[in-house]
């Protein structure tokens, strides 16, 4: 016997504005506080610069900075497609042939604990210090395990009793993959793409701190905080967030589409 | 009835609000039940069966009308810790033992640890399940789960038993001799507490209640209360006897005329 | 409706045969990858500077390091990952409070967590170690201790996922052990302690073992960025300029850093076993 649940439906406005207030002062209040404190204790600029001096150095060149941030996030995109679409095929294979799952998945599963940015100095010497393999083999690495691991979990995630009556239909191996285990692992899939954004994002400025091409975000951040001016590290440091922000927005809005019956809160 | 009611509710209403416009669950729905009654809320899903016993744990506020319990809000009877619940998933804590389960209630009560312990395992070993105490509760089958939590319900020996379809995951066989087992226990409690039992089966609502309330569909009404003059002790034969059958009859027309 | 004995506890006993079972694909695959590792050497000639022999790097763990008046390679690789180890456990603790703080104070006043949910998600996307230099260069003008900022930056890392792992956690409780909770009349706290805390548990230790790993990778960055010359993050930022001259501390120096990442996260992991061991899901 189910309980018909409330549901606040009327005013989807008033209901957005609702959702995000406390987010908006929060915003505001933490500005506020972060200005006003860099200005009552008069804070050395290298130190710390208030928001507005951050905005007004973006500002000033936000063409260039947004077009070194571009540099970095196509090595973070390409470092993360390639990362996470090898980490499905290898959760793929690894369905397939569970012997190969005894094997890679532990071992997978260490090397999520493994600190990946350590191979930055090794890839650049392998690859290039200034060419973008090196930062892409660093994100793909980065963002390989962890999506080898969850969505290996998401395709063996079906019950028993799911597989059986899948089994009792005479279903081939291909119709369960497709039918069954695919919509199975897509939340998993979901899940480990969010967190590869944020992390490729990172791990591409990251990368780029053991050398790259002068226009890339990561040497720009390192060369002007390496001279203390902390206002135009600071505004690069904005652009790499705008940039992480949007690729994991942009993953959201994908996983809606695709998953229309997982709502989200 | 002339003693006094431990429930009463009168005319109490439930409306929730829903994307469709508002449900009426339940409409003026007015009621006395006594103390040490067992009484049986048979209806169709959707009847509001579920929410009139959610209103009398406080686990629910009505709309409109009033629900006294033991002359007390509920609320202030649930502070009185009058109620003891049973749902239809045992919802017992997988970190507990059996008995450690069974323990909980009388924990939060601030029971000291000796005498709780004495508590929980002689009423383990009521509901038969006194070799089972140190068991966790995913190494018990479903039927031990659902005695182990009546076990829980009763460890304070609560003046009102609320059971949500308790045997409602069951299989038949399991489920008839735990209707028996229940019954023995609610007779050999002292003073026997008032159970509020939810059901759809209409054998289970005759065998167990002195009175079954038959609600209909939505919105949920009192549609009758059919007294079960059935003798007590109530045995396996209870069953068999055609004055059980007569009652069945009864129940499963009026619930039938409902339809049309 | 017996006693199920094929669902009792099989931690109980562990035969030989199922621990080896678990092994022998693990090793296997460690030396397929070993394999590789020599066989490509073999196949595309690759020069000992670009990769150098596996036993190559088992001498230079043996050979005494500053040109053979200093320490074993060996014994400086564990004095910086015990260094490392120590900024990541400071890290690792001070995050896991943070995050339990956090998600607690969400649980109780849902407006602060609408409020600064967006802010906590937000903040993994600022890389960390643009921002190390500053703080590490802020804290030292500030006069406190250097490892103080090392270990600042490495608590940024762990205590998202700790809060974010604890709130699911907290909220995870079925409405039905609520309602038992209410029916009992239980305080907030009892309902907290006795019900929401452990039934958060395995959510829990997921996320301390993301922190762990988190707390790791924080420690190394903060090496990377300034203070004293010890540590993980240091080892590898020489072993990458003197490169040319000696390949193999690189090798061992990110092998050092793996290894660090691997037992903090098998500690946390044994922890969850100890813990949560005896509990199964539904």
């Amino acid at each position: 016997m189910t309980i018909p649940q409330p549901l606040d439906q009327p005013g989807r406005r008033a209901d957005w504005w609702r959702a995000i207030w406390p987010a908006v002062l929060t915003f505001t209040l933490g500005i506020g506080l972060w200005e006003g404190v860099v200005g009552f204790f008069a804070l050395p600029l290298y130190l710390l610069p208030a928001p507005s001096q951050i905005l007004l150095t973006f500002l000033a060149q936000p063409g260039y900075l947004l077009s070194i941030g571009a540099v970095t996030f196509g090595n973070a995109f390409a470092g993360c497609v390639l990362g996470c679409g090898l980490g499905v095929l290898t959760a793929i294979i690894c369905v397939r042939w569970p012997i190969i799952a005894e094997g890679l998945v532990p071992l997978a599963v260490a090397a999520s604990a493994v600190p990946i940015i350590a191979l930055s100095p090794l890839m650049s010497l392998w690859l290039g210090s200034i060419s973008p393999a090196s930062k892409i083999a660093v994100v793909a690495v980065m963002t390989f395990f962890p999506t080898l691991v969850s969505v290996y979990k998401g395709l063996i995630s079906p019950r028993a009793d799911a597989l059986q009556l899948m089994h009792s239909y005479a279903a081939a191996q291909r119709a369960i993959f497709l039918k069954l285990r695919v919509p199975a692992a897509l939340p998993f899939f979901f899940n480990a793409l969010r967190v590869c954004t944020t992390l490729s994002m990172i791990g591409a400025v990251v990368a780029e701190f053991f050398g790259g091409p002068q226009n890339a975000l990561g040497v720009y951040i390192k060369s002007q905080a390496g001279v203390l001016r902390t206002r135009e590290a600071w505004s690069a440091i904005l652009v790499a967030c705008l940039y992480g922000l949007a690729f994991y927005v942009v993953v959201v809005l994908i996983e809606r589409v695709v998953m229309p019956w997982n709502k989200h809160r | 009835m002339s003693i006094v009611p431990i429930i009463e509710f009168d005319r109490v209403s439930k409306i929730y609000p829903s994307g469709s416009g508002p449900i009426t669950a339940l409409h003026e729905v007015s009621l006395r039940i006594a103390a040490g009654e067992f009484i049986a809320l048979i209806g169709p899903s959707g009847c509001g069966k579920t929410t009139l016993m959610r209103l009398i744990g406080d686990l629910e506020q009505p709309s409109a009308g009033t629900v006294r319990v033991k002359a007390k809000s509920p609320d202030q009877a649930r502070r009185d810790r009058d109620y003891g619940i049973v749902f239809q998933s045992p919802v017992l804590y997988a970190w507990r033992t059996i008995c450690k389960n069974v323990e909980l209630p009388l924990e939060l009560m601030g029971y000291p640890r000796q005498q709780r312990h004495e508590r929980a395992m002689s009423l383990l070993r009521l509901v038969g399940l006194g070799d089972f105490s140190q068991a966790y509760p995913h190494q018990l089958s479903g039927g031990m789960q659902q005695r182990a939590a009546i076990a829980r319900a009763l460890s304070f020996a609560p003046s009102i038993l609320l059971m949500d379809e308790p045997f409602g995951a069951l299989d038949e066989i399991t489920r008839e001799r735990l209707q028996l087992e229940l019954l023995s226990i609610w007779a050999e409690s002292d003073p026997r507490p008032t159970v509020i039992f939810v059901t759809h089966s209409i054998p289970e609502a005759v065998f167990l209640a002195d009175r079954v309330v038959v609600l209909s569909p939505r919105p949920g009404r009192v549609q009758r209360i059919i007294e079960v003059n059935l003798p007590r002790p109530r045995a396996f034969e209870t069953r068999e006897d055609p004055r059980f059958f007569t009652l069945l009859t009864e129940v499963r027309e009026c619930l039938r005329a409902m339809e049309g | 409706m017996g006693y199920d004995a094929s669902r009792a506890d099989p931690g109980t006993a562990w035969p030989v045969g199922t621990a080896l079972r678990r092994v022998l694909p693990v090793a296997s695959v460690i030396l397929v990858l070993l394999g590789l590792w020599e066989g490509s050497k073999l196949l595309f000639d690759f020069s000992d500077q670009r990769l150098p022999h596996l036993a190559a790097l088992v001498e230079a763990m043996f050979t005494p390091t500053q040109g053979g008046t200093g320490p074993l390679l060996l014994v400086q690789m564990l004095v910086n990952a015990w260094a490392t180890f120590r900024i990541a456990l400071g890290g690792f603790l001070l995050g896991t409070l943070l995050g339990f703080g956090l998600a607690g104070l969400f649980l109780r006043v849902s407006v602060l967590e609408r409020g600064l949910m967006p802010y906590v998600i937000g903040s993994q996307t600022v890389p960390i170690l643009a921002i190390a230099p500053m703080v590490i260069v802020g804290f030292g003008r500030l006069g406190a201790a250097p490892w103080a900022a090392k270990v600042l930056v490495s608590t940024y890392l762990s205590f998202f996922p700790v809060t974010i792992g604890m709130l699911r956690g907290l909220r995870a409780v079925s409405p039905q052990s609520l309602d038992l909770m209410r029916s009992y009349a239980a305080s907030s706290t009892q309902t907290f302690w006795k019900l929401r805390l452990p039934s958060a548990l395995p959510f829990l230790f997921t996320s301390l073992k993301i922190a762990a790993s988190a707390s790791v990778i924080g420690a190394i960055v903060a090496e990377l960025s300034a203070g004293p010359r010890e540590g993980l993050g240091v080892m590898i930022l020489d072993a990458a300029q003197s490169y040319n001259s000696r390949p193999p501390a690189l090798y061992l120096a990110i092998l050092a850093a793996g290894l660090v990442g691997v037992t903090f996260y098998s500690l946390v992991a044994l922890a969850e076993h100890l813990v949560v061991g005896t509990r199964r899901a539904e």
